[in-house]
């Protein structure tokens, strides 16, 4: 989605009005950093929805196609960063990975051809060589339509439990976003709402 | 016999009755079990590496000498000991959580040096660079370091050979950075985990990432990147490991035996029993060397009744979550007669 679509308005006051409705989170004492659980992600197709199906591909976790993305709240106007606990999760159509997990858990690919990534302001000093505050995660739906958490960090993981070059992965990309507090979505321009 | 008489009490009141009431009682219990857990665990953790710090020597005008501060050595390693089982029994369920916090604290010398590059770490006694249990290890047991540690290491670019502290100020370093940095680092773990209000999603998966830890011990020690390798204690790990994901499960059972599970709860114990069998074979604590040309892709058939053969087979088995019968594929089993979250693994 490049520019700001007319409908941008209307899906940020939505989800101005659904902040404290449910979907987002209880305040935060001050410095106090926000670890997501499971029970944080569901629900999340109730959140503010944005839909990004004409923006580019950004890379092989975002390719272009089908994509949305939801934010648990809006930042307050005038905001240069996203609060902490501010949750963003995008869903993309993806060609089935085989799943050998069976029953929506153990080992396997992603249950109906969907991919799921979330971004996540942690705060408190996280992923500070990385993207500052914001900690990755993939998600995957099961057969319950619940989401479950298949990894989370300061980058995907390598296979390897320790590989966490911060010059990869999902950091390397969003940094190029920098100037947006690491969010790429045109139509979460921070300068802009 | 305390902890029998609050299990049997748990039990008598569980037993009682399991409607929809009763399992988010015993979903609200089963959090607060794992986070008074990982809490209790963590205070032995961060005891140990304190003690640890207070035992390091300060010898005036000279380094450590194994011969004049041999009982202080003993102390740290002796510490140490308690410091790495107290973490090994959580490790598998907190690391995902914090994992900054677990590079500190727990990152092998090899993590470190692919991150400092050529130049690797100069100082091994300052709170800089290689850091941690391992980095503490790697000196109180610089005057036995396995062969084919050495090996390994020094392949690596920036590898610098393990020592004691050669002189007073090196020491004092030890005592004042390298070891008071574990202890620092583990307090800002448990702050960090203080305020976290569990998810039964997280219980269930600790369970399960406290199983799969087993198995990456055992593969790295295939590839010679053992866990504890100086101290040669990655058994003694494992062991640790096993214990922990028993205790977790421990969490869980009541509620599994009043939905009248007893079946499902002998199949899982009987899991937990042969990975203790396979352990409890082994002398020592040091887990026995891979046999030559071992590949943990492709094992060899004759290579299956060697000592540690017969162990990977055995971990590689019981963490299996797709195999019925083994201990993953009964934790899975536990969460679908329990209604949990199953947990979704990469």
């Amino acid at each position: 989605m490049k520019g700001r679509p007319a409908t941008l308005g209307l899906a940020l006051l939505n989800g101005l009005l659904l902040l404290g409705a449910g979907g987002c989170q209880k305040a935060l004492p001050t410095g106090e950093p926000f670890i997501a659980l499971e029970r944080d992600f569901q629900g999340f197709e109730g959140w503010t929805k944005v839909n990004l199906s004409d923006r580019p591909a950004l890379g092989a976790a975002h390719a272009a196609g089908d994509a949305h993305e939801y934010i648990n709240q809006v930042p307050p106007a005038g905001s240069h960063t996203f609060p902490v606990g501010t949750i963003l999760v995008k869903t993309m159509k993806s060609e089935p990975r085989p799943a050998g997990g069976g029953g929506g858990g153990g080992r396997g690919g992603s249950a109906g051809g969907t991919d799921v990534f979330a971004m996540v302001k942690r705060g408190a000093g996280y992923n500070a060589k990385g993207s500052p505050g914001w900690e990755w995660f993939e998600l995957r739906p099961r057969v319950d339509k619940s989401l479950g958490i298949v990894w989370r960090g300061i980058n995907p993981p390598d296979g390897e439990g320790y590989g966490r070059d911060v010059s990869g992965g999902c950091n390397s990309c969003h940094r190029q976003a920098v100037k947006n507090d690491y969010v790429h979505a045109l139509a979460l321009t921070l300068s802009e709402i | 016999m305390r902890p029998r008489l609050a299990l049997g009490t748990v039990l008598a009141l569980t037993l009682a009755g399991c409607g929809k009431g009763d399992d988010q009682a015993q979903q609200a219990r089963v959090e607060r079990g794992m986070k008074a857990w990982l809490v209790v665990e963590l205070r032995h953790f961060r005891s140990a590496a304190a003690d640890l710090q207070r035992a390091a020597p300060t010898p005036s005008g000279r380094g450590w000498s194994v011969v004049e501060d041999a009982q202080a050595i003993q102390q740290m390693k002796e510490a140490w000991g308690r410091a790495r089982q107290a973490y090994e029994l959580i490790e598998g369920a907190i690391a995902p959580l914090f994992p900054d916090s677990d590079t500190a604290t727990d990152a092998r010398y090899d993590d470190f040096v692919a991150a400092l590059g050529v130049a690797g770490d100069p100082d091994p006694f300052d709170d800089r660079g290689v850091v941690g249990v391992h980095a503490i290890e790697r000196v109180l047991w610089a005057d036995s370091v396995p062969r084919e540690t050495v090996a390994f290491e020094s392949r690596l670019p920036g590898y610098r050979v393990a020592a004691f502290p050669a002189s007073a100020a090196d020491a004092r370093d030890f005592k004042l950075q390298l070891a008071a940095k574990l202890v620092t680092d583990i307090e800002q773990l448990e702050r960090q985990l203080e305020p976290v209000e569990l998810d039964i999603a997280f219980a269930f998966r600790g369970l399960i990432d406290l199983t799969n830890e087993q198995l990456e011990k055992v593969d790295r020690a295939a590839t010679g990147r053992e866990e504890s390798r100086y101290a040669q204690s990655t058994l003694r790990d494992l062991r640790a490991n096993r214990e922990g994901c028993l205790a977790a499960y421990r969490l869980f059972q009541p509620w599994l035996l009043a939905r009248g599970r007893s079946d499902l709860d002998a199949q899982v114990m009987t899991g937990f029993a042969r990975l203790a069998q396979a352990y409890d074979a082994l002398p020592g604590a040091a887990i026995p060397r891979p046999p030559e040309a071992w590949s943990t892709l492709a094992p060899k058939p004759e290579h299956s009744d060697t000592p540690f053969g017969k162990l990977f087979f055995v971990v590689r088995r019981e963490t299996d979550d797709q195999l019925p019968g083994s201990l993953s594929h009964g934790l899975m089993t536990v969460a679908d007669a329990l209604g949990l979250p199953k947990a979704v693994l990469r």
